[in-house]
């Protein structure tokens, strides 16, 4: 199952977590660890609680028993702990989260600037080289409402990228795409890949699985109950000349 | 099998949807032979009504007459109820060789309000400023006492300028406070929520002339002097107080429309919990909120008219006093019509920057 905490390259160590909901019980004595590069894919029906499990390493749960560490730090789910710990964890959500109010641009500076503290012409060149990484540097001014879905995404992940950090967190990234879309997020996320980004990814897409795993754990009933294989997630003929 | 394709994309390239005006005419008023016969006779109707109401306003009518006798043979309205008092109507009181006064100070408020209103990309950047110095120019216009302009004490203003100040004072004391207290309302701090709570439920549950009431009679008597300013301030401060109450519930409602990923999503870079309400929440918050605010700035303005309960005297008020004596009470009907017709102008152009702001504000991008 899980392999055992603390090894040196570790960049996420989680030790016995559990967590309930009111009396249903969510996560049940979860440990695994993340190396340093590794692309980690979680795989399981909805509701096996792989997307609390990500949440919880985002810091966006609390939980009730166990702990986290994530380049050294530990995490609770309280905003405050959150906060103090400068944010190693890039998070990716099924649906984009863009500020609406916001220029792509501006969306990708907010955290550089009023949380790292860089200035503005700093922020925005860093803000450009990320556009650029995932194919959107045309479209700095636009607002997100102006994007398309696989558009919105990769902005998104420009802007966790733009925090440097340690670990990408995807939990369900193309799940909100249409299927023509959602190749462009799996191409930046490959793209992601072989750069060497250490990735966490919670997603139903066999494609990604396929593209990206170094490993796969499948989840049921908040228990991690093994691993497979990216070949496993190689489609059948029939099912490519379908799509 | 192909489908048949719509002639206009056979024929190359998209189409314009065909007709204009007086096809949509066509499809809405005149379709059936009922539609038709319904159109007719409404337009008879108004035909007949807006011909006798043009009769009466402009044709028959005395615009300007030296004495209310001129009226007395007229037919139409005797719109010189107007023309003859427009200084005391316009500014009450206020003394009558220095009315260029509050009329320049008019002018001022008008011109500020539309630089805001044209330029809206500089409303970020000049809106403090500006309103800064309006209200510095206004009070050194109306005031005087400096600058070599004769003083005139608060109790001889009145007229468009008192209603608009107390309008004005309202809104840039009352929105500020209304956002400290919807955040208030749901602060996690019990003696924070309680007292944000209580003020507004409290607030809300009494009527406007009880407030004003308060502020102008009971606040003299239980607060030492000291801490009392002028009426006129005790006033505007308890209209703002009133209106920043009924905002805060507008406000906390938008709140509640700002999406859950928006939080986790600032969670998630790291801001702290002010930057993420400053930079993100109250902006998407306020955008949403726009409708609902623009109607409460209309209601806020009709009710400035209240405060001649307490003895300010409003564009209304000073209106009044043109029928006071016996001679031109007989134009009531005109001078009220007036005074709507400039109500009208005032609630109109509020209600035409909300539409313009709900275009430009999408709360969604």
């Amino acid at each position: 199952m899980a392999d055992a905490p603390g090894s040196a390259d570790a960049v996420i160590v989680m030790d016995g977590v559990s967590k309930w909901f009111g009396t249903f019980q969510v996560l049940a004595d979860v440990s695994l660890t993340v190396r340093r590069g590794e692309k980690l894919v979680l795989w399981g029906p909805s509701g096996s609680g792989k997307s609390t499990l990500i949440r919880c390493l985002a810091g966006l749960e609390p939980f009730q028993e166990g702990a986290i560490r994530v380049g050294g730090t530990q995490r609770s789910g309280s905003w405050a702990t959150r906060v103090r710990a400068v944010p190693r964890v890039g998070m990716v959500f099924q649906s984009f989260n863009l500020f609406p109010h916001l220029t792509v641009l501006r969306n990708l500076t907010l955290g550089p600037v009023d949380v790292l503290g860089l200035k503005r012409p700093e922020a925005e060149a860093r803000a450009r080289a990320m556009l650029a990484r995932v194919r959107m540097q045309d479209f700095a001014d636009r607002l997100p409402a102006r994007l398309s879905g696989g558009q919105q995404q990769r902005v998104a992940i420009a802007r966790a990228l733009c925090m440097e950090p340690d670990v990408m967190l995807f939990d369900e990234p193309t799940s909100a795409l249409d299927p023509e879309l959602k190749h462009e997020v799996i191409d930046v996320m490959a793209e992601l890949a072989r750069g060497g980004m250490t990735m966490v990814v919670v997603t139903h897409e066999p494609a990604l699985a396929r593209v990206l795993a170094d490993r796969i754990l499948t989840m049921d009933a908040g228990r991690i109950t093994g691993t497979r294989q990216p070949a496993d997630f190689a489609p059948a003929p029939d099912a490519e000349a379908a799509e | 099998m192909t489908l048949a394709q719509p002639r206009a994309l056979a024929e190359g390239g998209p189409r314009r949807p065909r007709g204009g005006i007086w096809r949509r005419l066509r499809d809405t008023i005149v379709a059936a032979p009922i539609q038709a016969a319904i159109t007719i006779a409404v337009l008879a109707v108004a035909a007949l009504g807006i011909a006798r109401a043009l009769r009466w306003a402009v044709f028959d009518a005395v615009f300007v007459a030296a004495s209310p006798d001129a009226c007395r043979g007229a037919a139409g309205a005797c719109w010189a109820i107007v023309t003859s008092n427009a200084r005391v109507i316009a500014f009450g009181l206020y003394p009558t060789g220095e009315q260029w006064r509050p009329f320049a100070a008019l002018v001022v408020v008008l011109a500020a309000a539309a630089i805001i209103v044209a330029f809206p990309r500089l409303r970020r950047l000049l809106a403090i400023p500006l309103a800064l110095a309006t209200a510095g120019i206004f009070l050194v216009l109306m005031g005087g006492g400096r600058f070599g302009l004769a003083p005139v004490p608060l109790d001889r203003w009145g007229g468009l300028p008192l209603s608009i100040l107390v309008f004005a004072g309202t809104v840039v004391l009352g929105f500020p406070l209304s956002i400290l207290l919807a955040l208030g309302r749901r602060s996690s701090l019990p003696l924070v929520r309680i007292v944000c709570t209580g003020l507004i439920e409290g607030v809300r549950a009494v009527p406007l002339l009880t407030v004003l009431f308060c502020a102008a009679v009971v606040a003299p008597l239980v607060v030492p002097g000291w801490l009392n300013p002028d009426k006129i301030v005790r006033i505007v401060v308890a209209m703002a107080l009133f209106y920043a109450c009924y905002q805060a519930e507008v406000v906390r409602g938008a709140l509640q429309g700002v999406p859950a990923g928006q939080r986790e999503a600032a969670m998630s870079l790291g801001l702290r919990p002010l930057h993420y309400i400053w930079l993100v929440e109250l902006p998407i918050a306020l955008r949403i909120a726009v409708p609902a605010t623009v109607n409460l700035l209309v209601v806020a303005f009709k009710d400035t008219s209240m405060v001649i309960t307490v003895g300010l005297f409003d564009f209304v008020a000073t209106a009044n006093t043109a029928i006071t004596g016996d001679a031109w009470a007989p134009y009531f009907v005109e001078l009220y019509l007036f005074v709507a017709l400039v109500y009208l102008v005032g609630t109109g152009a509020i209600t035409a920057w909300g539409h313009r702001l709900e275009r430009e504000l999408k709360p969604h991008g």
